[in-house]
């Protein structure tokens, strides 16, 4: 091996290009940490910095592609847990991502992401680089709104995403006559009157925004929608507690590309050539997959769940009734955006949306301005 | 491995904590490091557990603060007895003693209730201070907490600075109910704690439940694993395991059948959607081998 130095600092930049973000902190810490370890045992060393590398298990992976790959491809005596896969993990390597499966929207966003950190302002030639023709893109221009319709739109997508998010705290807040005592400012005011207790202060809870969580079908059937989907998810991705996920064949959290400025940006071109969001939709598996994985910690009786979809699902009907319920019984309100229901023959006969339907709060169409204005009037404080 | 590294886990051990290699030598790091430690992982894979094996093991105090949402900095550093001090000053009016004088008094340490993060660095020798579920406070009491792990100090307006006496050994657990921030999870050194493997959860019940004979014990572990790859919608954690085994034990169970398993079925499953599901088609399966749901996804 190297100098230890070297060699950490080589791992730390092969990290971040690798998504992992450490800095010269880490970096220091993990120069410390060798210290601390026997430097010629691969084991001591991986476990070692990984605690002062990584800091999220969605992490691992790359990390230990990356240490592996640098401590010079190796086998030490003992593997660690998921060493198995490592060997065909580093032939797939080549390719952004990994893998065999077709790249998703979360990670052409990324992509994009990327592309866009590295020049100021994006170009077609470096669009046409980072996207193989056979992903099927089509553009996506938002056609028939001009600029200040989509500036009115998203005012009403802010006013929407803070009439959601009103609830009381468990912070307190000085108050004047009601509320409960509040001993500590009441004796400071003693204090001032010679120990004497004149008023007592009181204190009430405040009011909070909770969460929402919001949940976008973006499948082939729902493409007309994009352009609004795309707004929703960008002005949702403003606001601090707010979680993102797009829905097709399977789940995407997007809150993380979301809230990053660079990104916000990067989306905002993007709006006009990601579509490729894929053909088929399974609400019930992808429901259910959001419950198992993000259920217990983002379904809350601070959470308001917003789905985006038109309940056509070619699923397990089974499963996205439970979800449902689940969903239901765990959050504070569920609300349901189908853009279908604008069209006054529609009723919600596909099955998918049957199921759905008895643990649905609020059913609304919410596809175009009048829509979300009709929308907003139904989101009194609850 | 280096030498300390292994005498942290069989130290561990010793004390009932089946600890693996990346769990061994994150808190040695965390030790001679003298960083907090920050551990994530699923409900029950015995986070909160590694903070206990460490008092024992250092020999010294435990202090705990558990974490809830509204948690402020009166809960957890210090608050003023505000009725002692009334009363102290009701008493003195009829006395004689200066404005001063009562003011020193009653601003006193005497007068000061001391919450865990205070006697956490007050304390003559290093406690281990757990702060437990640190995703339940919010993000102002996070920054709060950001401030005291950085300096050890904390100032408070009518005493003035009072610095650590011994810094405490921190260990920080969440179970992710939210994103904690990334200045918090910088200064920490990082570790994630998965559901065990089929050996790891074996020793675990060996260690803990040394009654347990090795047929059942196995049983019980390759059904929780089995239990764990299906569709639940709360997975069982280690201490399930361990609550079902002596569940099991008690019952004098010499091997796992339906009858015993649906009786004790609510030691390993919390959620009625889970245990209705499980009892309505895959139980006998499960035991037998066949995973209860083939379509799962994952």
């Amino acid at each position: 091996m190297e100098r230890p130095v070297e060699w950490t600092a080589r791992l730390a930049r092969t990290l971040r290009e690798e998504g992992v973000p450490c800095t010269v902190l880490e970096s220091l810490a993990a120069c410390e940490a060798l210290e601390q370890l026997d430097a010629s045992d691969g084991l001591d060393v991986y476990f070692g910095l990984k605690a002062a590398f990584t800091s999220s298990p969605d992490h691992e992976p790359a990390y230990e592609r990356c240490f592996w790959a640098l401590w010079g491809g190796s086998q030490p005596g003992e593997e660690p847990a998921s060493a198995d896969g490592r060997a065909s993990e580093r032939s797939e390597r080549g390719v952004a991502g990994g893998g065999s499966a077709p790249p998703t929207v979360l990670e052409r966003l990324h992509r994009a992401g990327a592309a866009e950190d590295g020049r100021a302002r994006h170009s077609s030639d470096v669009a046409g680089a980072s996207y193989s023709p056979d992903e099927r893109l089509s553009h996506r221009s938002f056609e028939r709104m001009d600029e200040r319709d989509l500036r009115r739109m998203d005012r009403i997508l802010d006013r929407i995403l803070l009439r959601l998010a009103t609830r009381k705290s468990r912070r307190y807040r000085p108050h004047r006559r009601k509320g409960r005592l509040d001993l500590r400012r009441s004796f400071r005011d003693a204090v001032a009157h010679d120990g004497e207790l004149l008023r007592l202060a009181r204190r009430r809870r405040r009011l909070e925004r909770p969460r929402v969580v919001l949940l976008c079908d973006v499948s082939g059937s729902m493409e007309r929608y994009s352009r609004f989907l795309l707004r929703f998810l960008l002005a949702a991705g403003r606001d601090r507690d707010v979680e993102s996920f797009v829905f097709s064949t399977r789940l995407t959290r997007l809150t993380p590309w979301l809230s990053a400025s660079h990104v916000d940006q990067a989306l905002d071109s993007l709006g006009t050539r990601v579509h490729d969001w894929s053909g088929g939709t399974r609400i019930g598996e992808c429901l259910d997959e959001f419950v198992r994985k993000h259920g217990r910690s983002l379904l809350g009786q601070r959470t308001i769940v917003v789905i985006l979809s038109d309940g056509l699902d070619r699923g397990d009907v089974n499963l996205l009734e439970r979800a449902m319920r689940a969903m239901h019984r765990k959050a504070k309100k569920v609300i349901w955006l189908n853009p279908l229901l604008a069209s006054s023959q529609y009723e919600p006969a596909a099955r998918g949306m049957r199921a759905a339907l008895p643990h649905i709060d609020t059913f609304a169409p919410g596809h175009n301005l009048e829509s979300l204005l009709e929308l907003e009037r139904h989101l009194t404080l609850a | 491995m280096r030498d300390e590294i292994r005498s942290i886990a069989e130290e561990m051990e010793r004390r009932g904590y089946v600890a693996d290699r990346a769990i061994a030598t994150a808190v040695h790091l965390a030790q001679t490091l003298g960083r907090p430690l920050l551990i994530e992982g699923e409900a029950g894979v015995g986070k909160t557990e590694i903070a206990k094996v460490l008092a024992e093991i250092l020999g010294t105090e435990l202090i705990r603060l558990q974490c809830y949402e509204g948690l402020d900095v009166h809960t957890a550093l210090y608050e003023w007895n505000y009725q002692r001090q009334l009363l102290r000053i009701r008493v003195e009016e009829s006395g004689g003693t200066s404005p001063e004088e009562l003011e020193a008094t009653i601003f006193g340490r005497d007068y000061l209730l001391e919450r865990p993060l205070l006697r956490a660095i007050t304390r003559p020798a290093s406690p281990v201070l757990l702060i437990d579920e640190v995703d339940r406070a919010d993000e102002e009491f996070e920054a709060f907490l950001l401030e005291l792990l950085s300096d050890f100090q904390i100032s408070i307006p009518e005493l003035g600075t009072i610095e650590a006496t011994t810094r405490p050994h921190v260990v920080l657990t969440s179970n992710s109910t939210r994103e904690l921030s990334d200045a918090l999870r910088r200064r920490c050194l990082y570790l994630w704690i998965d559901h065990p493997s089929f050996e790891k959860e074996l020793r675990i019940l060996r260690t803990r439940r040394e009654r347990l004979s090795t047929d059942v014990a196995e049983e019980i572990v390759r059904f929780v694993q089995r239990l764990r790859d299906s569709r639940l919608y709360k997975t069982p954690g280690v201490s399930e395991t361990l609550d079902w085994a002596e569940a099991l034990d008690s019952l004098g169970v010499q091997s796992l059948d339906e009858d015993a398993v649906r009786a004790t079925l609510g030691c390993l499953l919390k959620d009625r959607h889970d245990i209705a599901a499980l009892a309505a088609n895959g139980l006998g399966e499960m035991l037998k081998g066949a995973p209860a749901d083939s379509s799962d996804p994952s």
